[in-house]
């Protein structure tokens, strides 16, 4: 019988492992992710799963154990945030490279320095060009969900997969969540076979050699090929996924956006309160809408195209600053997306939210009034805005003190 | 144990690999791979062995193998030995298997440690051997913490004012001793017998075990090929690489030098020490054989300590 | 020639092909000329077989890619002639030079050479007589002078003082040794072969004569290597500067050769030494040192100079070790 509950994701990501029980999980602790594996550790000691859990020096090792052990031949799992993703950037490219089907819940938070526990995205932009496939999720349930197609799409991609939720948002506050029964989830992820396995010691395989320039590049076109059909795979596990469990998901969601001439493109927990800012903009008269990027590895450049193509301008959410001297990595992205279009909207590249400051509905209703001013004409400004951060002093606002506290 | 009965075992690391003439590297993993009497999975770190036995599609190596980073082979080896264990307990596999990590040492001594440390302390089932060639080789003989002083390498070249590698080598077996593992031990090749004996205690303890083989490097070191083994074999007689091992906390010397040869002979083989034999150098001879001595006798100390322990 | 010269170093690691190309391109710049040097970097350890390159022109070098169709070969070691295709892609008017005691006209058929000249010199020998080890690099420097004049003598006498006073401030009879090297090597070269009279006929370059290679369609995912050992394939045995011959009257098959070979390379049967494998066989020397002094069953042999094929062709000892 599937359960309502009320759970944080940090919760409904540790139940999702109990329910998939891994082979191997290692991991080590760094906020705001080591809720997860408290939790699991929790399960483990209890005897709820079976899993083997390496408790690790650092994520370096976290992710070297994650890869030793997917090679050996186990379903493996970890958790991470930040730095400790940044300190594993080395091996994620490793394990990506052995196509080995490693998922990891990683809860984004702002990479140092200064240092900073809360949330942008930071970090699994960092490691955007690192060969995992990166799936966002917007709210508790989707947390869920992904981590559950996670293992699927891992596996019959042969590639490493990036659930991602965001920090203190999605991982920290609670939510109705529908839960599945074990044995549905069991049955929906299937038992594991393994490309290859170090530990069949009859047929002995040497993996991760020197490659020269005789092979590296082939080998590297082989994994390009992998990510690009991933986006098939995906959408047929959510296909599967819709029928064991009712929810049909996209790589990328449109939202009141088929008759909108502004659209705001947006990635996490910011989606649903964009959506309730195009319903505010609608109701003063903008044609707003939202396309919700739940993948973005692969980037999946047909659906975004088809999304945003009849709008006049475009405003996408940038978590992070790709310190590039024009934005961020997604709004690049999306501009190189819409390239090919005859008759392209305008995009802006809203820079938002680092180390967790608070975006409002408000703040995006404003977000739609530009996009209207830019669709008229009015405005032909600036291509890349910093959203919410102080371009004057001001008086210390007690809603941030609270949510700090 | 005898030659004649392990030549009849088949041959697990090939030729056709592209290590340098008279390498010990090869040599360290050939002895290990015949002393094991099971199954074995290797992990290699990134260095010498690793990079002139995998270049593909070429293997050297008959036995399943991963080489994943230069400072990860333990967490690496970690994880398939716990993928060993998670199988088993599941009743998926029915094997016994037994895992080697190798590692240079830079990927022991230095960029390594870490992982080593935490794998060793985390009580995995696993043999880890450093074959120590005393600095970075594959990238071109630079010094590493386990050059010893005096020492002539590219970034600790003899100039007018340095005598090449200034700082003490550390002792990383000492260092490994401190995790209170099963089984900690030196070696060399060249005493075969002993090495390969300490091969199959290690890989018969229940946790960790870790080896420290002294590997002479022709090119970094500096002497003809043909030497490798003899050179090793002086690192013994002279006292700087004792033979002992260290059984849950007791030690043990498995091999007395007859006589305890001067420093200086192990250090005139080589060209990397060429530069020091000046009067001017003398007193920093004096010193490198008094470190040598304290060592010695140290574990000399150790190993009646432990004789009492027994009694 | 044209305003503009490619060469390609044949040797192997060791040999100071390197450092040699290093050398001729400064030498090139002192006489007033664009010069570029760059060596093949590969996973070769010392004796195996390498590659440097040398661009020299009167404007300045833009390119950056390896050269596949040179004007100039050098190869400093004579046994790369039968296991490497040396003179793949040179110019129907290039010239190869080999470090070598036979005249040209023997490394021509050797080589089975249409047009292009060859120059040879006995560079090893004349680099054991004044610098003490067979570095072949400065007498063929020499020879290269003497035949090309594309560098000077003076200029390459001046450099090799320059370059060598800081590293043999203590040894002198090493830069004197060097500078008669290099003086020895423009004097003796032998040079034969008509002149320069098409470059557009050229030999087939080393794309053309490379293996048949997979696509990457065909490659198994992950980057793995599925059959194990599959170095075996891959030959070493023509690294080798000596080899060792078994004395069957003197070894008792105590196996510590065997168990000290770094390359697998001594065969043994029911316990006893019966083979080398020298396809595999570096040379290094450990089994006749290892050998027990009692015994002294191994002995190293200086290796034929001029082998056929990857290997050598007569067996080193009969199967049943005689």
């Amino acid at each position: 019988m599937n359960r309502m509950v009320v759970l944080t994701g940090n919760e409904v990501e540790a139940e999702a492992m109990r329910q998939i029980n891994p082979h191997v999980v290692a991991a080590y602790p760094i906020t705001p992710q080591t809720e997860i594996i408290q939790l699991f550790t929790g399960y483990v000691v209890d005897g709820r799963v079976d899993t083997e859990l390496i408790r690790v020096e650092s994520e370096h090792s976290a992710m070297s154990a994650c890869i030793g052990a997917a090679a050996a031949g186990c379903r493996v799992m970890t958790a991470t945030s930040s730095q400790g993703l940044a300190l594993m950037w080395e091996v994620l490219y490793i394990a990506a490279s052995l196509r080995l089907p490693i998922v990891m819940a990683v809860v984004n938070r702002a990479l140092s320095g200064n240092i900073n526990i809360h949330c942008d995205h930071s970090d699994s932009m960092g490691a955007r060009d690192a060969g995992w496939v990166q799936l966002f999720s917007s709210n508790v349930q989707e947390a869920y969900d992904t981590m559950i197609q996670a293992v699927r799409v891992a596996e019959q991609a042969c590639l490493p997969v990036m659930v991602m939720t965001d920090g203190f948002l999605t991982s920290h506050e609670a939510e109705p969540v529908l839960l599945y029964p074990d044995d549905q989830v069991r049955a929906f992820i299937g038992p594991y076979r393994p490309g290859y396995a170090l530990l069949d010691v009859d047929h002995p395989i040497t993996v991760g050699p020197l490659d020269f320039h005789d092979y590296y590049f082939e080998h590297k076109r082989s994994q390009a090929a992998a990510i690009t059909d991933a986006a098939g795979v995906i959408d047929q596990v959510a296909r599967e996924f819709e029928q064991a469990f009712g929810s049909r998901y996209h790589a990328v969601e449109p939202y009141r956006l088929h008759d909108a001439t502004v659209g705001i493109v947006a990635i996490g927990s910011t989606c649903g309160t964009a959506e309730e800012a195009v319903d505010a903009a609608r109701s003063r008269g903008i044609a707003a809408g939202l396309l919700k990027l739940r993948v973005f590895r692969p980037f999946p450049l047909p659906q975004i195209v088809a999304g945003l193509r009849h709008v006049h301008a475009v405003a996408v959410m940038d978590r992070s600053d790709g310190m590039a001297g024009w934005g961020g990595p997604v709004g690049v992205e999306i501009k190189a997306a819409l390239y090919g279009l005859a008759e392209r909207p305008t995009v802006i590249d809203y820079v938002y939210g680092l180390g967790g400051r608070e975006i409002t509905v408000e703040d995006l209703v404003e977000v739609c009034e530009e996009l209207h001013g830019i669709a008229d004409g009015q405005d032909g400004g600036e291509p890349v805005r910093y959203l919410g951060v102080r371009e004057e002093g001001a008086i210390h606002e007690p809603e941030n003190a609270r949510r700090e506290a | 144990m005898n030659l004649k009965t392990l030549a009849e075992k088949p041959e697990r690391l090939t030729g056709g690999h592209r290590a340098c003439a008279g390498c010990s590297a090869p040599v360290v993993a050939r002895q290990v791979l015949m002393a094991a009497e099971h199954p074995v999975v290797v992990g290699c770190a990134t260095s010498c062995l690793e990079v002139v036995t995998t270049i593909f599609p070429f293997t050297a190596w008959k036995v399943p193998y991963i080489h994943c980073a230069f400072e990860n082979v333990a967490a690496t080896i970690s994880g398939v030995e716990t993928a060993y264990r998670a199988l088993r307990k599941r009743g998926e596999l029915d094997r016994d298997i037994r895992f080697v990590a190798f590692g240079g040492d830079g990927g022991t001594y230095d960029i390594g440690l870490q992982s080593l440390s935490g794998a060793l302390e985390r009580g995995h089932r696993f043999l880890y051997i450093c074959y120590d060639n005393e600095g970075y080789m594959n990238t071109g003989i630079q010094r590493s913490g386990a050059t010893p002083r005096g020492a002539q390498t590219t970034t600790s070249p003899a100039g007018k004012t340095t005598p090449g590698k200034t700082e003490r080598r550390k002792n990383l077996t000492d260092c490994v001793i401190a995790h209170h593992i099963p089984y900690v031990a030196q070696a060399v090749p060249t005493l075969w017998k002993d090495f390969m004996t300490k091969v199959q205690r290690g890989l018969d303890a229940p946790g960790p075990a870790f080896i420290n083989v002294l590997s002479p490097c022709t090119l970094g070191w500096g002497f003809d090929p043909s030497l490798t083994m003899e050179i090793a074999r002086l690192a013994v007689e002279t006292c700087f690489w004792p033979l002992y091992e260290v059984v849950d906390g007791r030690y043990r010397l498995t091999y007395r030098p007859k006589e305890k040869r001067p420093f200086r002979e192990w250090m005139e083989k080589q060209e990397r020490f060429r530069h020091l034999f000046t009067d001017a150098n003398q007193p920093l001879l004096d010193q490198l054989q008094a470190e040598v001595d304290q060592e010695w006798e140290g574990l000399l100390r150790q190993c009646e300590d432990s004789k009492e322990v027994v009694e | 020639m044209s305003d503009s010269v490619e060469i390609r170093w044949h040797a192997r690691a060791g040999q100071g092909a390197k450092t040699a190309a290093l050398l001729l391109a400064q030498a090139a710049l002192r006489d007033g000329k664009f010069a570029q040097a760059f060596p093949e970097f590969g996973p070769e350890r010392r004796g195996a077989p390498i590659q440097a390159f040398n661009r020299i022109a009167s404007h300045a070098i833009r390119v950056h890619s390896g050269v596949r169709q040179p004007d100039i070969i050098i190869v400093l070691d004579e046994t790369l002639l039968d296991t490497v295709p040396v003179t793949s892609g040179l110019a129907t008017d290039g010239i190869v030079f080999v470090n070598s005691p036979e005249s040209p006209l023997v490394i021509r058929e050797r080589l089975r050479l249409a047009g292009q000249r060859v120059a040879t010199v006995d560079a090893s020998r004349i680099a054991r007589d004044h610098i003490g080890r067979p570095i072949p690099s400065a007498p063929m420097l020499g020879a290269f002078a003497a035949v090309t004049e594309l560098i000077s003598l003076d200029t390459l006498v001046t450099d090799a003082i320059t370059r060598l006073e800081k590293r043999f401030r203590d040894r002198p009879g090493m830069i004197e040794g060097n500078i008669e090297a290099i003086r020895r090597g423009y004097g003796e070269v032998q040079v034969e072969g008509r002149f320069p009279v098409s470059r557009l006929e050229r030999l087939p370059s080393p794309r053309d004569v490379e293996r048949t290679l997979p696509a990457w369609t065909d490659l198994p995912a992950g980057g793995i290597i599925v059959t194990p050992g599959s170095a075996a394939a891959y030959e070493t045995g023509d690294w080798r500067q000596q080899r060792p011959v078994w004395d069957f009257d003197r070894c008792v098959h105590c196996l510590i050769c065997w168990v000290m070979c770094p390359d697998a390379a001594i065969i043994v049967e029911d316990g006893k030494v019966v083979d080398l494998d020298v396809r595999h066989c570096k040379g290094c020397g450990i089994c006749a040192q290892v050998c027990p002094p009692r015994h002294q069953a191994i002995t190293m042999i200086e290796e034929d100079r001029q082998r056929t094929g990857a290997v050598v062709s007569a067996p080193v000892l009969g199967r049943n070790g005689r």
